[in-house]
């Protein structure tokens, strides 16, 4: 694994032989790799029924769908179906068949110069029948086609941590957690989790760029800064090979929380990387009975790897 | 994405050490700016923008040569910013530039030049 400076805007369908960086995502128990220059911009928070979107410089170039089912599909069939849908919006539609690839069975679909991957498989671990499409606006690379959907795989976090990896950053929730809420602005995303089963459980994951020009190194001051009215103890801890600085408060619950035991504490733990261009923020809220440490969570900038496409475009 | 801002001429640019950069726009002087009246009333000829460190980045980028594209790639590498990300930042202060007639937008410029 190579890690890049987040620089994915040069490698977008990279041609024959030339380097092209892919990005790892894990979202909802499924995993996959894209070209580092498709960002996600569309995402869907529900394991049952949801979509994510990714678009490169100027357009949507995978989509990727899940619904939850009861039983597998009959695939055969679904796929004709959306064959003959695309047949009906456009009759010069020209098809070729994607056969079974990597337990995807699909299609590929050509107008004027645009080709469009369609392929769909069932997740018996999670009960849900997923679907990609890929959209090649001049010709499709198959060389990338056959690795996004070969390299797609389902988790399995049923019985432990699930994995996250999107966002720039790369981390993992403890079982119960669900994500609540992604919110991606320019320079900061957010991913916020609670628990159900555990009320009073609650984290959040930061990553925040920029971080040269108004991050001056001094961790404490970012995370009074979250509760300035709180009475703050910090201590330095060594995470991944760095000091980070971990920052303890009470959570300023009602005051019925309190009266009946159930204080919950806050734990900020924040650290710049290397570059000094990103700032990472866990923060945790949980009853001062079972303490969340941000550890946990093993947040880390998201790596991306760089190999050689063999194959060019290829209508 | 192709369009390629391009730098008000007759703005003057102060710089204030590394982080700071303070853009004069001249005015248009209307009828109450001239004598008699501005003996009474110092009206300014100019107005002045203040701009941070990312703010003068990317008035630095505006060259005339560089597209919009290559102004968020840019600025996206150098902050370690998603493209996306770094296009919302870049093309909305594109977009306050514009407004204050700071920049001005040449579309097409790929194919004009290229032809």
């Amino acid at each position: 694994m190579t890690s890049l400076a987040h620089s994915p805007s040069t490698i977008a369908d990279a041609g024959l032989n030339q380097p092209m960086a892919w990005q790892p995502v894990t979202w909802l128990g499924m995993s996959l790799v894209v070209p580092a220059a498709w960002e996600i911009l569309q995402h869907a928070r529900d394991p049952k029924r949801g979509k994510l979107v990714f678009a490169d410089h100027r357009r949507g170039r995978l989509h990727m769908g899940w619904a939850e089912a009861k039983r597998p599909p009959d695939t055969e069939r679904l796929i004709e179906d959306y064959r003959a849908r695309d047949l009906e919006e456009d009759a010069a539609t020209q098809f070729s068949s994607l056969g079974v690839l990597a337990g995807w069975r699909g299609y590929r679909r050509r107008r004027g110069g645009e080709v469009v991957t369609r392929a769909g498989r069932f997740d018996d671990l999670h009960m849900r029948w997923i679907e990609m499409t890929l959209i090649w606006p001049d010709g499709v690379n198959r060389p990338a086609e056959r690795r996004i959907l070969d390299q797609f795989a389902v988790v399995d976090d049923r019985q432990g941590p699930s994995r996250w990896r999107a966002f720039g950053m790369d981390f993992q929730t403890p079982r119960g957690l669900q994500l609540r809420r992604a919110d991606v602005r320019p320079g900061s995303a957010t991913m916020r989790f609670s628990d159900d089963r555990r009320p009073g459980q609650q984290a959040e994951i930061r990553r925040l760029s920029a971080a040269d020009a108004w991050f001056d190194g001094d961790a404490q001051t970012l995370i009074r800064e979250q509760l300035p009215r709180s009475k703050w103890t910090f201590e330095q801890r060594f995470y991944e090979g760095r000091q980070v600085v971990v920052g303890l408060t009470v959570q300023p619950d009602a005051v019925w929380r309190r009266l009946v035991g159930r204080r919950r504490d806050r734990r900020d733990m924040v650290w710049a990387d290397a570059s000094g261009h990103r700032v990472f923020h866990v923060t945790t809220i949980s009853p001062a009975a079972r303490p969340l440490e941000p550890e946990v969570f093993a947040l880390r900038a998201l790596e991306f790897e760089a190999t050689l496409t063999r194959g060019g475009g290829d209508a | 994405m192709d369009a390629v801002p391009i730098r008000n001429q007759e703005v003057r640019v102060d710089r204030r050490g590394k982080d700071n950069v303070v853009l004069y726009v001249p005015l248009r002087r209307r009828w109450f700016n001239h004598r008699p009246f501005s003996w009474i009333l110092p009206f300014s000829s100019h107005r002045a923008i203040g701009l941070d460190s990312l703010g003068a980045e990317v008035w630095d980028a505006c060259d005339g040569r560089a597209s919009t594209e290559r102004i968020v790639e840019n600025f996206a590498r150098r902050h370690a910013l998603s493209f996306h990300e770094a296009r919302m930042s870049v093309v909305t202060f594109l977009q306050h530039l514009t407004a204050r007639r700071l920049v001005v937008m040449v579309g097409a410029m790929r194919e004009e030049s290229a032809s």
